[in-house]
C-alpha cells in the first residue's frame, strides 16, 4: 500500500498490534451489519458498533500495560507523552462512535457535522503527526 | 515520494472526503454519491500508480523482484477490492430501487478486511516470535 506498517506506526502513534484490534472490530461489525441487514430487527446499531467499544476498551487497557512498563524502564517523559496521546485519540473516537449510535437510534438533536467534530480534531493532530515525519 | 509527502496526501484526500460526507449527509447538497466519493477515487487511483511504479522501478536480485512482484499482487487486489465496495455502496445509496442490498455491497469489504487483519496477524507472529 501508499505506507507501510512501520511508516503508519509512526505517523499515526499506534501499535502493530492496535492497529491490528481496528482491523479485527472492523470485521466483525462488517458482519454484524451484514447480518443486520439479512435479519432486521435481530442486531441493533448498538450491538453493531460493540466490537469497537470493545476494541477501544482493549486498546486503552494495552495502553495503560505500555505506560507502566516504559514508566518503569525509567522513560518519564516519553511514556507520559504516548499515553496523553493514545487517549486522547481514543477519548476523541468513543465519543464519536457514541454520537453517531445515538444519532441513528434515538436521533438527538445533533447533525452530522457534529457528531464527526471529534473526527476533524483527530485529523488536525494526525496532520500536526505528519509534518513531524 | 518521502513518507511525509504520501501522508499529507492520504491526510488531504481523507480530510475532503469527511468534509463532502457531512455536507451530504446533513442534507446541505444533494449531490450525486459518486461525486461525494471523488477523493476516495483519487487516492484509488494514486494506490494503483504506485503500486505500478514501484513493480517497474529496477530491483537488484531475483528474490527482492519476487518479494516486491508479489507484495505488488496483494496492494492492488485490496485496492481493487476497496474499489468494488465504493462502487456497490454508491449504487446502493444512489439507486435504492436498483436492489443491491447492503449485504452484497458490503461482501468486498469484507474480503479486504479479513485479508488485511490475516496479513497483520502475520506481520505480528513473523515480528515478534520469528
Amino acid at each position: 500500500m501508499i505506507l507501510s506498517v512501520k511508516e503508519l506506526t509512526q505517523w499515526l502513534g499506534l501499535t502493530p498490534f492496535e492497529i491490528w484490534l481496528q482491523l479485527a472490530a472492523a470485521l466483525v461489525f462488517t458482519i454484524l451489519m451484514m447480518l443486520r441487514d439479512l435479519f432486521p430487527g435481530a442486531i441493533t446499531c448498538w450491538h453493531a458498533m460493540t466490537p469497537f467499544f470493545v476494541s477501544d476498551a482493549l486498546s486503552a487497557y494495552v495502553c495503560v500495560i505500555m505506560l507502566i512498563r516504559t514508566y518503569i524502564d525509567g522513560w518519564h517523559k516519553p511514556a507520559a507523552m504516548r499515553a496523553l496521546w493514545s487517549f486522547f485519540v481514543l477519548s476523541l473516537m468513543f465519543t464519536f462512535k457514541y454520537l453517531l449510535v445515538r444519532k441513528l437510534t434515538d436521533n438527538i438533536g445533533f447533525e452530522y457535522s457534529e457528531v464527526m467534530a471529534p473526527l476533524f480534531v483527530i485529523l488536525n493532530m494526525v496532520m500536526v503527526r505528519a509534518c513531524q515525519l | 515520494m518521502a513518507v511525509l509527502h504520501r501522508a499529507l496526501v492520504t491526510w488531504f484526500l481523507s480530510l475532503v472526503f469527511l468534509i463532502l460526507l457531512v455536507l451530504r449527509l446533513d442534507g446541505r447538497t444533494q449531490w450525486n454519491w459518486f461525486i461525494v466519493f471523488i477523493p476516495l477515487w483519487l487516492l484509488d487511483s494514486l494506490l494503483l500508480l504506485y503500486s505500478l511504479a514501484v513493480l517497474v522501478s529496477p530491483c537488484r536480485s531475483g528474490v527482492d523482484r519476487w518479494r516486491r512482484l508479489s507484495g505488488t499482487v496483494c496492494s492492488a487486489t485490496a485496492v481493487l477490492l476497496k474499489l468494488c465496495f465504493q462502487i456497490c455502496l454508491c449504487l446502493h445509496l444512489q439507486y435504492p430501487s436498483a436492489g443491491l442490498r447492503l449485504h452484497a455491497a458490503l461482501a468486498p469489504l469484507l474480503a479486504l478486511l479479513t485479508g488485511a487483519t490475516a496479513a497483520l496477524m502475520r506481520h505480528l507472529v513473523q515480528t515478534h516470535c520469528g
